[in-house]
């Protein structure tokens, strides 16, 4: 299972993540679709559906002479888990205690 | 700075130098009105063994305090304090019952100091059978996820 520090990465992406929202959405779609109305090319359509692939967030599956995708719910447990909200919450505090030792202690 | 989260998913870990004296960050730890400004709002009381909450948004059917007991006063190098809240019935999601430690290190370096938490004693889908709710929540930790992914570039 990739750990959370790659997911994290790989849905830092707009692009991409706004185009796993569209798998998750669509239940299950071929490239063509999810390039449909994107405004992103079917070549990076198709490099992010791969990326996304390699994080477990996507299965992939042949029809034919299509590809169709769908997401993989369980590739997200990582980051669902709430251990990970605290992960994100510890983050974003120690930037803020930073700020703040910042401005008692300016250098 | 480092995060890392235990392979057994139990503790959450956050690490960084930063360019204060060990002292200062100590104030900021342990001061009411600067723990409000980078954590939440408190009423924390110095010293071991010394009583006192924090107060979250409430979720669910927990009203968002978290009960707090000063287990290590070591001041400035280590305070470490028990971090008890949440409701079983958050469980696998933001508000779930936690009985839990958190401990700071404060080592000084060249430079500054370097500032260590631990976060201990979370349970998980891996530690915990009872794990269901896998899919809540997901929508609402992706707009964050950049957030975080941009200050641990």
């Amino acid at each position: 299972m990739p750990d959370i520090a790659t997911l994290m990465h790989t849905l830092a992406d707009p692009t991409r993540r706004a185009l796993y929202e569209r798998v998750v959405n669509a239940g299950e779609a071929a490239v063509v679709e999810l390039t449909a109305g994107s405004g992103v090319s079917q070549p990076a359509v198709s490099q992010h559906l791969k990326a996304l692939r390699t994080a477990g967030l996507v299965a992939e599956r042949r029809e034919g002479r299509n590809t169709r995708y769908r997401a993989t719910p369980e590739g997200l447990a990582p980051l669902v888990d709430w251990i990970g909200i605290y992960g994100v919450f510890w983050a974003d505090r120690f930037a803020s205690l930073k700020s703040v030792l910042k401005e008692i202690d300016p250098k | 700075m480092t995060l890392t989260i235990d392979p057994a998913l139990r503790a959450i870990t956050v690490e960084e130098v930063v360019p204060h004296a060990a002292d200062i960050v100590w104030k900021v730890l342990t001061t009411p009105e600067l723990i409000q400004r980078w954590l939440m709002k408190n009423d924390f009381k110095p010293g071991l063994g010394q009583h006192f909450t924090f107060k979250d948004r409430p979720r669910g059917d927990w009203n968002g305090v978290v009960d707090c007991k000063i287990t290590t006063w070591n001041p400035p190098h280590e305070l470490a304090y028990t971090w008890v809240g949440g409701s079983a019935n958050n469980f696998g999601k933001d508000g779930a019952a936690l009985d839990s430690t958190v401990t700071w290190t404060l080592t000084p370096v060249a430079g500054g100091t370097r500032v260590r938490m631990v976060h201990d004693g979370f349970r998980s889908p891996k530690n915990d059978a009872s794990y269901e709710g896998m899919n809540a929540g997901w929508n609402t930790i992706l707009p964050r996820i950049s957030q975080l992914a941009a200050e641990l570039a």
